[in-house]
């Protein structure tokens, strides 16, 4: 196993890309484990609802309030919820999700399969008939590939309902005039990349932690490590694929899809 | 952590329920979307031809009467001069859609973004039929504008000319009189001077209508009011040069009759004299307008503080519009000191052998297409 | 998959040879060979750190060997197949030295793991009743609905046996059956181990550093010494022996 002391970020790559390529293709062939899916479904997708709700509430509301002013000094008030629409369904709807699932969920995996390989808990499934590859690790990246970009729907029509507020507080608007406004300069081309960049967010939150996790070193510190490098890894994945998701957004644009 | 993790029919049932409300919003989105750009319901499509459609994309919207209608669904080259744009509608509007109606591209919002607006045919012609082809209204494009503030300016520059050779011809002394009068390019000149000053006129009311027609656009390219104050300025210069012309006609009336007092009457010389100065004045005032509106053509050319202009659009329009009055107050007035001049029967008889004009004349009159 | 032959028959289950393993800068395992019988209890001793654990984890395939071969029950461990795999792991009982219960699941669920993966669970009674037979060979049918974290040590280790028992294996793998338990279930352990002997005629290894353990359980000892097999014999062969190592080990 690797020495963790300085770790090569090199190797960690080309490790985490061997990884993909095998998690890639066990998640491909069958036996498919659909039950323990479920199971992570549940947890990944439906657990952490409550608290991407609350954070995409007061985001929605925060990010409102905040950009009120700007567009109230060029007599452009009626643009706000378009303007928070946009920033929310592009951009910020998913990314901040994604971040908060790299912390919740990521480390969380990090954590788990970096106790049961401390633990040997990952061989005891392997001597006992079951592909931990398949058993453990597909099953939770295909739940957080599936379960992120769900959770992001919710986070934004949430984030609408706290912008709502936020507009509300400084003068009626009715709800069916604000999604009116919201929607009206909303494309594909905005909700489609975006869309597709929530399924990558989560298979990479999926990926990184599952990886940190398979690897992790011996002792519960090598958890502890499992855990943290998790989140960091799966965090700046994030905002490089946010990144490189741009230049599709970029050529639907062109298309005007 | 519950006793154990099992996954139970409750969960499974909470799972579900989950995913699917997360999947209606999505599918919501992707309904509110799909209907705004015309996706879904019964749509019909009509066509026209441009000869230049200013960035109209596919997915722009098309307005009928100020409602949104639909979206474009095709933007093409016919061939190396005409553009179709295919338009498709909500069957709603179809019924309201008559073969005279007209497509025309428009501007909206602060970004500036292109629609198509349709309007409104006469009730008593039938319908159009699906894919037919509109009538078409050509957009004006900021580029005209800039072109007709160059032509103005370049006017402008002539009729300084003008002044200048009159003046200069005055003031060269020694003879006046005879060559003054003798002269047909005298009134020529002063011809050519009006004729100019009402191109100019023409090339500025051009500008405004343009302005006034395409509101979005000025906002984007107008700086700040100062452009707007040095258009008034302008056009007070050109009033100030029509007041110092009708002082010098009506010096030259007021000498009607007097032929012999004309030669020996130095008070009348003194007065040629004023009349002098005072067109070398004009010719300044004139020269003064010229680099006003070169500045101008400058100033929307590097199209300074784009935004800023926007919430003074209105002001701006405002003093085009009077300075469009004052050019033309000004263009009637140099027209009726050319009248006077001409007319006057001194001027007349010592005045036989026109000359055909040889200074530059510049054509506005093709700037609206059909 | 009977395990109930009447006598030795003196096949050889386990045969290792040339067995090497390095990790990084850590000559593990040298040069080990090695040959267990059918039926026999076999006891692997040796220092801490020497690759006791490594060498029983090769022959399940849990650690690729860098070279030699393993034949477990006639198979070739290094060139099976998964499916083929599976079903030799499904003939060996491995028991981890830090036992490896499932912390997210219950008791029953450890018990109920191997048979579900293994498509051995039957009916839910069935799958009831073994859960609860295996249970009751270590004595602790009174868990079943607690969770690893609510059990003590020793508990842990014997819930960790009967997982291991479940399946009832030909072979079994005991990497420290009783270590850190107290002498009377330590002998309670060894005890069963004799007993699964004698019943199902069951081939054991077990690594111990428990004297009392090897003297209860051991029909040979091979001792692991410096990445290879430094010698094997009965308890008392290597209690008389004359090696200064081997007698400072049993005393
Ligand atoms: N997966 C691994 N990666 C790297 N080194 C390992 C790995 N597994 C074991 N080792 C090393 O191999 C050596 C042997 O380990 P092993 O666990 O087999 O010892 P052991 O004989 O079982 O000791 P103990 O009696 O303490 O259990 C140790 O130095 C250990 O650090
Ligand atoms: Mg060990």
């Amino acid at each position: 196993m690797k020495n963790d002391q300085g770790a090569n970020i090199l190797s960690d790559i080309t490790g985490l890309v061997r990884f993909t390529v095998r998690v890639v293709r066990s998640m491909m062939d069958p036996p498919f484990e659909n039950r323990e899916m479920m199971k992570q479904s549940y947890f990944i997708g439906y657990k952490t609802l409550p608290l991407i709700a609350v954070t995409a509430f007061i985001l929605g509301l925060v990010l409102t309030l905040q950009s009120r002013p700007v567009l109230v000094d060029f007599g452009a008030e009626s643009l706000l919820p378009g303007m928070i629409s946009v920033s929310i369904v592009r951009e910020i709807g998913p990314v901040v999700t994604a971040l908060i699932c790299a912390g919740k969920i990521g480390s969380g995996i990090g954590a788990e399969l970096g106790s049961m390989k401390v633990t040997e808990q990952i061989d005891a499934m392997e001597v006992s008939g079951t592909n931990p590859m398949k058993y453990l690790v597909s099953t939770r990246v295909l739940a957080t590939t599936l379960m992120l970009p769900i959770l992001v729907f919710f986070a934004d029509a949430i984030a609408f309902v706290g912008s709502y507020l936020a507009v509300n507080l400084h003068g009626e608007i009715a709800p069916q005039l604000f999604l009116t406004n919201a929607f009206a300069p909303l494309h594909f081309y905005d909700l489609i990349p975006a869309t597709i960049k929530t399924f990558i967010f989560g298979f990479a939150i999926g990926v990184i932690g599952s990886y940190k996790g398979y690897t992790a070193g011996f002792g519960t510190e090598a958890v502890g490590r499992a855990a943290n490098s998790a989140v960091v890894v799966a965090s700046v994945a994030i905002f490089i694929i946010d990144m490189l998701v741009v230049e599709l957004q970029h050529s639907m644009e062109m298309l005007n899809f | 952590m519950t006793i154990t993790m099992k996954m139970t029919v409750g969960k499974g049932i909470r799972l579900g329920v989950f995913i699917i409300l997360g999947i209606a919003i999505f599918a919501y989105a992707i309904y509110i979307i799909g209907k705004q750009r015309n996706l879904f319901g019964n749509t019909f499509t009509v066509s026209g031809i441009f000869r230049d459609v200013s960035g109209l994309k596919v997915g722009s919207n098309v307005r009928y009467s100020g409602i949104n209608v639909g979206s474009v669904s095709n933007v093409h080259l016919l061939n190396d001069t005409l553009v179709k744009v295919q338009v498709t509608l909500e069957d709603k509007v179809h019924q309201f859609i008559r073969e005279d109606s007209r497509m025309e591209i428009g501007t909206e919002g602060v970004m500036g973004n292109k629609v198509v607006n349709i309007t409104p045919g006469t009730s008593t012609k039938p319908v159009v039929e699906e894919g037919a082809t509109l009538g078409t209204i050509e957009a004006v494009k900021m580029d005209e504008i800039l072109d007709e503030l160059k032509k103005s300016s370049v006017n402008t520059t002539v009729v300084t000319q003008n002044l200048a050779e009159i003046t200069s011809k005055i003031n060269q002394g020694e003879g006046i009189f005879g060559k003054l009068f003798t002269d047909t390019s005298f009134t020529n000149n002063l011809d050519q001077i009006s004729r100019n000053t009402a191109n100019l006129t023409r090339n500025v009311s051009t500008i405004t209508s343009k302005i006034n027609h395409e509101e979005g656009v000025v906002g984007k390219l107008l700086s700040d009011t100062t452009l707007a104050k040095e258009f008034d300025q302008a056009g007070n210069n050109l009033l100030e040069s029509t007041r110092n012309l009708k002082g010098f006609t009506q010096k030259i009336n007021r000498g009607e009759g007097m032929f012999g007092k004309m030669f020996t009457d130095t008070a009348f010389t003194r007065n040629l004299d004023e009349t002098a100065r005072n067109l070398t004045y004009t010719t300044k005032q004139a020269r003064a307008i010229s680099e006003n509106l070169a500045r101008i053509t400058r100033h929307i050319e590097s199209g300074k503080g784009v935004m800023n202009k926007l919430l003074v659009d209105s002001t701006f329009a405002d003093s085009l519009d009077g300075t469009l009055k004052n050019i033309n107050k000004t263009a009637r007035e140099l027209d009726q000191a050319a009248e006077t001049v001409r007319k006057n029967w001194f001027i007349r008889t010592f005045s036989t052998k026109k000359q055909p004009p040889e200074q530059q004349q510049i054509d506005t009159t093709k700037n609206r297409p059909k | 998959m009977s395990a109930k032959l009447s006598e030795h028959t003196g096949e050889q289950v386990v045969k290792l040879e040339h067995l090497k393993k390095s990790f990084p800068d850590n000559p593990v395992l040298r040069d080990v060979n090695l040959t267990i019988p059918k039926g026999e209890n076999a006891v692997i001793i040796g220092q801490s750190g020497i690759g006791k654990s490594v060498l029983i984890k090769c022959m399940v395939r849990l650690i690729e060997p860098d070279a030699g071969r393993i034949e477990i029950l006639g198979h070739q461990v290094n060139s099976l197949e998964e499916e083929a795999l599976n079903g030799l792991r499904k003939k060996i009982g491995f028991l981890f030295q830090g036992n490896a219960l499932y912390d997210s699941m219950s008791v029953r669920e450890n018990l109920e793991f191997p048979l579900v993966r293994n498509k051995m669970a039957g009916t839910k009674k069935q799958l009831e009743r073994q859960v609860i037979q295996a249970l009751d060979n270590v004595g602790l049918r009174q868990t079943i609905d607690m969770m690893p974290s609510e059990l003590s040590g020793g508990m842990k280790k014997r819930i960790g046996l009967a997982r291991t028992l479940i399946l009832q294996p030909e072979i079994i793998l005991y990497d420290e059956p009783t270590t850190g338990l107290d002498p009377i279930t330590s002998k309670e352990i060894s005890q069963l181990i004799i007993d699964l002997q004698r019943h199902y005629h069951t081939t054991s290894i077990i690594i111990t550093h428990d004297i009392s353990c090897v003297k209860i359980t051991a029909n040979t000892i091979h001792v692991l010494k410096d990445g290879s097999l430094y010698t094997s014999g009965t308890y008392n062969e290597l209690k008389q022996s004359k090696d200064a190592w081997i007698n400072n080990f049993f005393n």
